[in-house]
Formats: structure tokens, C-alpha cells, sequence
């Protein structure tokens, strides 16, 4: 099952930039083809197009959401056990570890607990909330902007 | 098709620098899982008869475990596994750090490599390439540099890396393979491997979900495990824990182990909280096998106390998947970046075989064979034969370019240590290995080659444990120390889930049951062989697999994600075809099925002193019996025709 792009598509390329698997192909103007073999299903692409041209894997219209709106990441920190799932299954690399992080607050985090390290590459596919075994993570509005 | 898997393999034919996908039959799941289990059923049916290691004839997997990446905790291993050129046996190594979720995100159940290079190269994967690249620039880095260059020439989603050093380039058949700036897959010699077919690293990145089939349950199973992974009262300090090992190591009973303990130590320590403790209970080898715990006593061994290590450590480190997080990262003066916290091993085999008390010297050159990515216990253990042909005067500064090869002398083991990762001098000697070392120099130097089939063997002393000497002598891949061991089986506790394994009678026991030769422990030796492939099989890390059978649901897990409704029985059996499956491999390569140990590993000349003291093992009558509860021949060791029928099918499968 995969995202699929229907005729309302204008090649306006946006989709094929944001996906973070490099699924999306087409020349500019023209329509615009998932690869189901390569899309992860993180509905990035539905999410930025303004044109009403992308699919969800059971068919219905994605909803696209002003990237302001979009929801991130959140950890309730005392109840993570660092286990690194979310850091590896994040398709942009947008989580890191506090340990490597540079801002004042990193001192008040445990080294080995993630956080969203790079806000502005977070896609809000909520796959890190999704695969947490303890199910710390949830996606809010307001997320951490610090790095 | 089941869950948990992709039902896919990467094949790299070297030679021809082509890259090709091979779907995997669901009945090669049903038989032999994924994991070790698929890397056995390709490599035995792949590698011709007689395979030179280092030719173009041997293959090499990378494979991570059934259920990484399903949500199933503690189970991040990848597996490496090859013709060994260090022991000629079936060779594999196990590693945990972040690739094995790399490659089970790309999409794969495993990448196998064929052929030679004609020039450096490196793999890259990623959702919709997998490709060589040339690695002619990286050739004669080390892998932090190596790790380094990679991940710089990539954008977004960080690469994955695992690479050869020095040590692989070099062929030295000690050389492992390493991922994350120095966690190795380290034994086996299959970093020669990599470095004969000049493959320079592979760089995976992926995050293709894994499917599972019941979601709910694997989730449900995943929560109640993680009730016993955060367990942790306050415990005993480092000191505390010495004093039990002395206590222990002198009452003449022995009590069955709980591996809720150690997994607390673990969590509170990792593996370095074992090293005074096990100093006492004579099952660290001391001064290449032949000292005891009254030579490096506790005074000596103060230095590598775990409070003293851990005040070193600046942050904890965890593999994929892993709540327990039993690694360290520390600093290094002189060093941009973190080094990994010495392991047990690693702090016994440069430290007590050596008797070497300088703890600055162990860090340095932790970091300095986890660059060249060269096996720390083998290392360990060639120094030691080394400084103990020099102690008889086999060797003299003449041969060693002037080094003083003393027990103790942190300098000229540190100095040798180099010569050994740059293969100069004398280092290209030993740079294979004891066992070819000393054939190499001759003059009766035999005798102090602590080997196993070829492989030096780990910080675990068969005399204090015959468990351990046991799987040394049996095991497909020999001189291994996660296999099984008759405290393992403790740990285990795998009679919670069958009733055909042997339980345990009792608490409390005499030290002298341990060196009974009897069906009882035997039986715990097939136990532990058939589980060990079944944990390789899982991607599950054997610190896990110490909490319990019945507390890490790795049987619920598997059906959860695949859909299978097998019981640990079958499981149990599916473990056992995988070992004979690996034995097999041996008897096609014409390698021995039962591997020769030096005499002092089995305690033939007893020690006359310390905690080990007049103990000896005799495997004689063990080694048949094992045999024939692992449902082999009880002569030959020969795996029964009916366990290999599905391999050696004709045809595609």
C-alpha cells in the first residue's frame, strides 16, 4: 500500500521535495508518480499539496495542513527508557540525543534520552510517536524548538 | 507470507560490482527463521566445498534479527557471518550499536556479499539504490575516520555504517568489523573477510516500518517486559561487589543465579561491573591462563573497579532497541569525541591476561583497536603468548625491536598492541592469531597458544565454569563465549517455557556437580546451543536473554510478528536445525566438528593456587554425550541427513 497522486496534480514539485524517501518522481508541470515500493507511507506529500491530488493508501483525499499546524513531537521524559527506537525509525533524521545537543536546557535532560533536534526538518509523520514501546511520545501543536 | 519480514535479501556480486534482490521463500522462514538461520541456510548451500576464507569463493552476510524493528525490545543485533579465515569453521560475530534497523528499514532480511573487488568500494543502500561506490579515498582510514567521511557526503536521515579499520585491510585474521565509532562485531576473523574482498564499509539508511501480525499483542507483550527492564533498587557499590565474589569464590556450594541481578548490575554498571567479581570467582583468566586470583589480587585489580570506570563515563550508552543501555561513553584526553567505555572483556584480556594494572593504558588502547577494528579479546590474548615466549626466552628484544615484553609493562604492550594493528615487525607475526604465531616461531611456543579451533578464547574460564569449556570445544564457531555456559543456563531459565530442557533441582549445590560428567549437563549444553540460535535468529542480545525466558517474551514476540502459533518447543527445535545446520557447514568445509583446546584452558596441569585451585575438566565423555542430545552422531559429531533435508534441497529454494 502506498500514497498515490491523481490528474489534479500541477507538477508543482513540492511533494517530490518534501518526500524524505525520494519516492516522488515527475518533470515540472507535468503529473507526478509514487513508487509504492519506495513510499514509507508518511503522508508528507498529502500534507503539503495544495491542489487536492494525493491519495492515502485506502483511497480517501489527504488533508493538506499548513506547516505551522503540523504536529511534533513531545516526550514525557521520565517515562522514556532511551531506547533509540524513535531516533532510528525517523525518516528525516530529525531526532538526536540531548547528549549532542548545544543549547543551556540539554543540562537538564538525561545524555541518553532523544529529542527533536531539528524542528524545521520534522515532517510530523508521527512514525517516532507511533513505533515508542512505552508510548511517551505524543505529537503536539507546540513542540520543543530547541537544538 | 509472514509478518516481521521483508521476504527480501540483497545479493553484492563483487566482481562484477552488480547489485541484485533475491525474494526469500517463505518455507526457508519456517525452517530456519531469519537472522543467523538465513545466513547459515545460504552460506552452507553457497560456499563451495573447501572455500579458501579470504578467496572469492566465501560468502559474507550481514543479518539483522527476525524481530528488530518490530517493537520487540533488546532485539538490535546484527549478525556477521562467513567462512572464518582465522579458525576455517562456520565464522560469525554479533554486534549491537544501529545497523541492524538500517538494513530491516532498506528493506532487506539480510545483504550478502560474493567475489572480490578489483579496487576499495563501499555499499550504499537506501530506500531506492543499493550501489558500490568507490572507497579509494577511505582505504587506509580508520573506521572513526572512515564512519566519519561517510556520513559527511550524506544529507538528511543519518548512513548507518559498519567498516573494516587497519586491522581488516591488513588481513589480519583477528580484524572484526565495526559500526557506530567502535562497537564491533569482533570474532571470527571476518574483518579479513571484508578487507580480501576490498569492501570498505557499508552505509545503509531506511525507514521503511516493519509489519507485524498482531500488533496489539507484540505491544501488550513489549509493556509487560518492560515492567522487569526498569526494575532497579539501589544496590551494592563496586567494592561490595568484590567482597561477594570473594565470598562466593570460597564456599563450597554454589547458588543458582538469577540474571535479574546482573541485569541490574548492567543497567547500574554494564559488563565492567563483572570485572573484580569474576577476578574472584576465578572465571576472568589471569596471566595467559596459568595465574590465579592471588596474582592480581585486590590490590592490583583496584584500579579496574566499576566505580572507578564509572567515573570516567559521561553518558550512557544504548544500542537500538535496548532499555537497559549498558554502554558508556567516556572522554579521552586527546580525543575529539566520545570513546566507548572498555568492556569486561576488553579490560580483562588487555588488563588481568596481561597483568597489566594500568587503567589509562586500557582506554587508550580500547580506542586504539576499536579504530583499527581489531578483536580486543584475541588481541589480548597474542600479547600474552607473546609476553610469555619472551618470559621463556623463545623471544628476545632482538625479535621484538627492543621492546621489553613484561608482564605488567603497560608501555611495551601498548607499543606491541601498535605493531600489531600497523603489521611491523613482529606484529605482522602475531597479527593472525596465536595459534599461527606460533607456528610461525616455533621452538615449543605451542604450548603457551591459549586457543581454541584457532580462536583465542573469551574472559570466561572454563575451570571455574565447565560450561563454558564445554561450548569452546562444540560449538560450530569455537572459543565462543555467548553460546552457553552452565551459568547461562541459570539465566536463561528456559525450563519455565519446556518441560523437555532439564531443570534445575535445586538452589543450592555443590561446586563439584559442575564437573560431573552426566546426560543432566549435557542436556543443559544442547539447551543453551539450541537457544543461542534462536536468539541470533531474533536479532534478541544475549543480555536480554539472562533476564529470563519468562520475563523477555522472545517465543510471544515471534508469533506475535510473524503469525506463527510455534511453541518454545518447536522453536527449540528450529534452534537445534540451525546449529546442525552450521556443523554441516563445517563438515563441507572439512574443518574438525570437535575443536581442539590447549591443555591449560581444560585445567589438564591443575593450578596450584587460588580460587581455581586443582580444578580441572575432562570433555572426553562429555563431548558424545552433548553430540547425541543435539541429536548428532555420538562418534563423529555428523548432524543427522534428516535436519539437513530442506537445505540441501535441489533447486532454487
Amino acid at each position: 500500500m502506498a500514497y498515490t497522486i491523481i490528474e489534479s496534480c500541477t507538477g508543482c514539485t513540492l511533494c517530490a521535495r518534501k518526500c524524505p524517501v525520494e519516492a516522488i518522481s515527475g518533470e515540472r508541470k507535468g503529473l507526478h508518480k509514487i513508487d509504492p515500493t519506495a513510499c514509507i507511507e508518511c503522508g508528507v506529500c498529502g500534507r503539503v499539496c495544495a491542489f487536492h491530488a494525493i491519495l492515502d493508501p485506502v483511497g480517501r483525499e489527504a488533508q493538506r495542513v499548513r506547516p505551522e499546524e503540523w504536529h511534533k513531537p513531545v516526550w514525557a521524559i521520565a517515562e522514556c527508557v532511551s531506547c533509540n527506537i524513535c531516533v532510528e525509525i525517523c525518516p528525516t533524521g530529525s531526532l538526536g540525543l540531548w547528549r549532542n545537543a548545544t543549547h543551556p536546557e540539554a543540562q537538564v535532560y538525561p545524555k541518553d534520552a532523544p529529542y527533536l533536534a531539528h524542528p524545521e526538518t520534522c515532517i510530523a509523520c508521527a512514525f517516532c510517536a507511533r513505533a515508542c514501546p512505552t508510548g511517551c511520545i505524543s505529537m503536539q501543536k507546540q513542540a520543543l524548538t530547541v537544538g | 507470507m509472514i509478518k516481521g519480514v521483508s521476504g527480501k535479501i540483497l545479493w553484492v556480486n563483487l566482481s562484477t560490482g552488480t547489485c541484485q534482490v533475491e525474494l526469500v521463500p517463505e518455507a526457508v522462514y519456517e525452517n530456519y527463521l531469519a537472522g543467523i538461520g538465513l545466513a547459515a541456510y545460504y552460506l552452507y548451500r553457497r560456499i563451495p566445498a573447501n572455500a579458501d576464507a579470504l578467496g572469492p569463493d566465501n560468502v559474507l552476510a550481514f543479518v539483522p534479527g527476525l524481530l528488530t524493528g518490530t517493537g520487540a525490545m533488546m532485539t538490535g543485533r546484527w549478525m556477521v557471518a562467513g567462512k572464518s579465515p582465522l579458525t576455517g569453521t562456520w565464522g560469525d560475530a554479533n554486534c549491537g550499536g544501529t545497523l541492524a534497523p538500517a538494513i530491516k528499514g532498506a528493506g532487506y532480511d539480510g545483504i550478502f556479499f560474493s567475489g572480490i573487488s578489483p579496487k576499495p568500494v563501499y555499499l550504499y543502500v537506501d530506500h531506492n539504490r543499493a550501489e558500490l561506490r568507490d572507497a579509494t579515498e577511505l582505504w587506509g582510514k580508520d573506521a572513526r575516520e572512515t564512519e566519519t567521511l561517510i556520513q559527511a557526503s550524506n544529507k538528511s536521515k543519518p548512513l548507518q555504517v559498519a567498516c573494516i579499520g587497519q586491522g581488516g585491510e591488513k588481513l589480519s585474521l583477528i580484524a572484526g568489523i565495526v559500526n557506530d565509532q567502535g562497537r564491533l562485531a569482533a570474532r571470527s576473523g571476518l574483518g579479513a573477510v571484508m578487507g580480501s574482498k576490498h569492501l570498505k564499509a557499508l552505509a545503509i539508511k531506511g525507514s521503511h516500518p516493519v509489519t507485524v501480525a498482531d500488533r496489539g499483542n507484540l505491544n501488550k507483550l513489549t509493556t509487560g517486559f518492560l515492567r522487569f527492564a526498569r526494575f532497579q533498587p539501589p544496590f551494592l557499590n563496586g567494592k561490595g561487589l568484590r567482597l561477594l565474589g570473594t565470598v562466593l569464590g570460597k564456599l563450597p556450594l554454589t547458588m543458582r543465579q538469577d540474571g535479574m541481578l546482573y541485569k541490574v548490575l548492567l543497567k547500574k554498571w554494564g559488563t565492567v561491573s563483572m570485572n573484580e567479581f569474576s577476578i574472584q570467582t576465578g572465571d576472568s583468566p589471569i596471566r595467559n591462563w596459568k595465574g590465579s586470583n592471588l596474582d592480581f589480587d585486590a590490590k592490583k585489580a583496584a584500579s579496574i573497579n566499576p566505580d572507578e570506570l564509572l567515573k570516567r563515563q559521561t553518558g550512557r550508552y544504548h544500542c537500538y532497541s535496548c532499555p537497559i543501555g549498558c554502554g558508556g561513553l567516556c572522554e579521552l584526553p586527546g580525543l575529539e569525541g566520545d570513546t566507548h567505555k572498555p568492556e569486561y572483556e576488553t579490560i580483562l584480556a588487555l588488563g588481568g591476561l596481561l597483568m597489566n594494572e594500568d587503567v589509562d593504558s586500557l582506554f587508550e588502547m580500547n580506542e586504539r583497536l576499536n579504530r583499527a577494528g581489531i578483536d580486543s579479546i584475541s588481541a589480548g590474548g597474542v600479547i600474552a603468548f607473546a609476553i610469555e615466549c619472551f618470559e621463556q626466552g623463545i623471544l628476545t628484544t632482538a625479535d621484538t625491536d627492543g621492546i621489553d615484553l613484561k608482564w605488567g609493562n603497560a608501555e611495551g604492550i601498548t607499543a606491541l598492541m601498535q605493531k600489531i594493528i600497523a603489521r611491523e615487525g613482529i606484529g605482522d607475526l602475531l597479527a593472525d592469531g596465536t595459534k599461527l604465531a606460533a607456528k610461525r616461531i616455533g621452538k615449543g611456543s605451542e604450548a603457551y597458544a591459549i586457543h581454541a579451533g584457532g580462536q583465542e578464547p573469551a574472559m570466561h574460564d572454563g575451570r571455574a565454569d565447565p560450561g563454558f569449556a564445554l561450548h569452546y570445544a562444540v560449538e560450530p564457531t569455537p572459543g565462543r563465549h555467548t553460546v552457553g555456559s552452565q551459568l547461562y543456563y541459570e539465566m536463561y531459565r528456559l525450563w519455565k517455557k519446556s518441560i523437555k530442557v532439564p531443570k534445575p533441582p535445586a538452589l543450592f549445590f555443590s561446586k563439584n556437580d559442575r564437573y560431573k560428567t552426566d546426560r543432566y549437563l549435557a542436556g543443559m549444553a544442547a539447551a543453551n546451543s539450541q537457544y543461542k540460535m534462536l536468539i541470533d535468529a531474533a536479532g534478541l542480545c544475549i543480555f536480554g536473554a539472562f533476564i529470563g525466558a519468562d520475563r523477555i517474551p522472545m517465543f510471544e514476540w515471534l508469533n506475535a510478528a510473524t503469525g506463527w502459533q510455534k511453541t518454545p518447543d518447536e522453536y527449540l527445535e528450529l534452534g537445534r536445525h540451525i546449529s546442525s545446520l552450521r556443523q554441516a557447514f563445517n563438515e563441507k568445509q572439512g574443518a574438525p566438528l570437535r575443536h581442539e583446546l590447549n591443555p591449560r584452558l581444560l585445567g589438564t596441569l591443575p593450578l596450584t593456587q587460588g580460587v581455581n585451585k586443582g580444578r580441572s575438566v575432562n570433555l572426553n565423555a562429555m563431548v558424545p554425550l552433548y553430540w547425541e542430545l543435539m541429536g548428532w552422531d555420538a562418534a563423529t559429531g555428523q548432524p543427522a541427513k534428516a535436519d539437513l533435508a530442506f537445505a540441501q534441497q535441489e533447486g532454487s529454494v
